[in-house]
């Protein structure tokens, strides 16, 4: 079988080109990108993609993932070569599934919020009994924080903040684990948001960094364009790979504590808050951060 | 020569089809923005009309060169023509979308008069014809322009039904209006939105068969 059959059957989508026109595309590529593919062969790249941010990535190369007409595609481009994957379905399911667990969480909320001072209540007789009822309020409190994670976030009100003042109640917060690390800060920027959220978002990801990464780890903002960069940056290992860290659920260890809510709720937060999160490797460092509007 | 003026009347088209994808871009975008209340989103609708408008500059210049260059005639001087005239429409849909970004970033300040249904509904539809529409460039079908024509019919019948809703909800409470104009305004952005890529799309068909084809309502 040669390999130009094999990719005729293939489920994932391909384009090749050379010159900007298209020198092969088969089936699956045709179906997604709603082509008839023989009216395209032979002819411009615009003309089989009709999607100038296709385009562009076909020539410039890179991987992102886009809704091209009905489908979400995840594109990965390299010189001449286009590959087309189709996460319409799921990302549906994710969708699906984050409802769900907003709905879950909703549920959840009441009894755990009475369960907190009921048990406050209660008075141990003896020793194992208070062992007891200290495990009970701790799960409590864990079940707590875990559905705090899974509800919908609306931020609080916006005021202007010095992200040097953040840092300092991170410092605060963390003291007992920085102790001995090295961490370099770089804040300089001042940017109108909520506080709190800004807070959680940079405890989630430094709390990652102390976890799992390996110092120097370095925190820093930088402006670019219209967005605010922050970053938390260490020099831990290479992931094999970054963007499925943000679902819920996911453990960057299973030798260490966690619901594997922390990245979820960064990138929530930071949507809620008009922006968006992110994970790659740049060099020597694995970046995690959030870029937020500036108004 | 021959070959030249054809490369330049390829280029011609591919250039169109991104300006056609751009404006697709911005209506999604402007779309979601109001559905999301979005307005960072909203922001970089109204950042992208600068990029339309300098695309159309861009085709039209180019355009005028290959006539005073080339001399063309026949299917080829209506190509030219196609793309010349198709240029406004699609500059003006460019705004369209960014009227209803401009009306998306407003709404978004407050809490939504109703979850939006039918608007987001006109998008999709709008979305659609553009997607049609590109197609019947590319493989230079002319049925699949018929087509863009018949769907924006559907687009028209959604109109008509947004604003007899918006109508009833300020007759039934006043402190409604201001929201519900606001609204009326985006779903006459997406009605001509629609009517302009039912120009362009007659336009196609002239190129490719020849014929002047007026959608049956404009014909007086």
């Amino acid at each position: 079988m040669s390999l130009e059959e094999a990719w005729e059957e293939a489920l994932e989508g391909f384009v090749a080109h050379r010159e900007r026109q298209v020198v092969y595309l088969n089936p699956k590529a045709a179906q997604l990108l709603g082509v008839n593919r023989e009216k395209v062969l032979g002819r411009p790249l615009i003309l089989a993609l009709r999607d100038h941010r296709l385009e562009a990535l076909a020539l410039h190369g890179g991987e992102r993932l886009l809704e091209v007409r009905d489908h979400l595609l995840l594109v990965r481009a390299l010189p001449g070569r286009l590959y087309l994957l189709d996460q319409t379905e799921a990302q549906r399911r994710l969708k699906d599934l984050e409802e769900a667990a907003v709905t879950l969480a909703h549920e959840l909320r009441t009894p755990l919020a009475g369960m907190g001072p009921l048990l406050e209540a209660l008075t141990p007789r003896t020793r194992q009994e208070k062992e007891v009822l200290d495990l009970l309020k701790a799960e409590v409190a864990r079940l707590a924080r875990l559905v705090e994670g899974l509800s919908p976030i609306r931020p609080g009100p916006r005021r202007p903040v010095a992200l040097e003042e953040v840092w300092s109640r991170l410092e605060k917060l963390l003291a007992e684990r920085l102790k001995g690390r090295r961490v370099e800060v770089h804040l300089p920027h001042t940017l109108s948001t909520d506080p709190e959220a800004l807070l959680q978002i940079l405890l989630n990801l430094l709390d990652n960094a102390l976890k799992y990464g390996q110092d120097p780890i370095r925190l820093l903002s930088r402006l670019e364009g219209d967005r605010l960069h922050l970053e938390v940056r260490d020099r831990g290992e290479a992931l094999p790979e970054y963007e499925p860290l943000f679902l819920p659920g996911r453990r960057g260890s299973h030798l260490e504590p966690g619901q594997g809510l922390g990245l979820h709720l960064v990138r929530r937060l930071a949507r809620a808050l008009g922006g968006e999160a992110y994970a790659r490797r740049e060099g020597e460092e694995n970046v995690f951060g959030v870029s937020l509007p500036v108004d | 020569m021959r070959e030249a003026l054809d490369k330049a009347l390829n280029q011609l088209i591919e250039e169109s089809l991104r300006m056609l994808s751009l404006v697709r871009e911005m209506t999604q975008k402007a779309t979601e923005a109001l559905v999301e209340g979005d307005r960072a989103k909203a922001q970089e609708v109204i950042g992208k009309d600068q990029e339309v408008d300098a695309l159309e500059l861009k085709i039209e210049n180019e355009a005028i060169t290959l006539i005073a260059r080339h001399q063309p005639v026949a299917s080829d001087l209506r190509l030219i023509f196609t793309v010349i005239k198709a240029l406004t429409d699609l500059e003006r849909s460019g705004d369209y979308a960014m009227h209803v970004a401009e009306d998306a970033f407003v709404l978004a300040q407050e809490p939504p008069l109703k979850r939006y249904v039918t608007l987001p509904e006109m998008g999709r539809r709008l979305l659609e014809m553009m997607d049609t529409l590109a197609k019947a460039v590319a493989e230079r079908d002319a049925e699949l322009a018929r087509q863009v024509l018949s769907m924006d019919d559907q687009v028209d019948a959604l109109y008509e039904e947004v604003s007899r809703e918006l109508l009833t909800y300020m007759m039934e409470d006043p402190r409604t209006i201001t929201k519900a104009l606001t609204l009326l305004r985006v779903a006459r952005s997406y009605e001509r939105l629609g009517d302009h890529l039912e120009n362009i799309a007659e336009r196609v068909i002239y190129w490719l068969t020849g014929e002047v084809y007026k959608a049956p309502e404009d014909v007086y």
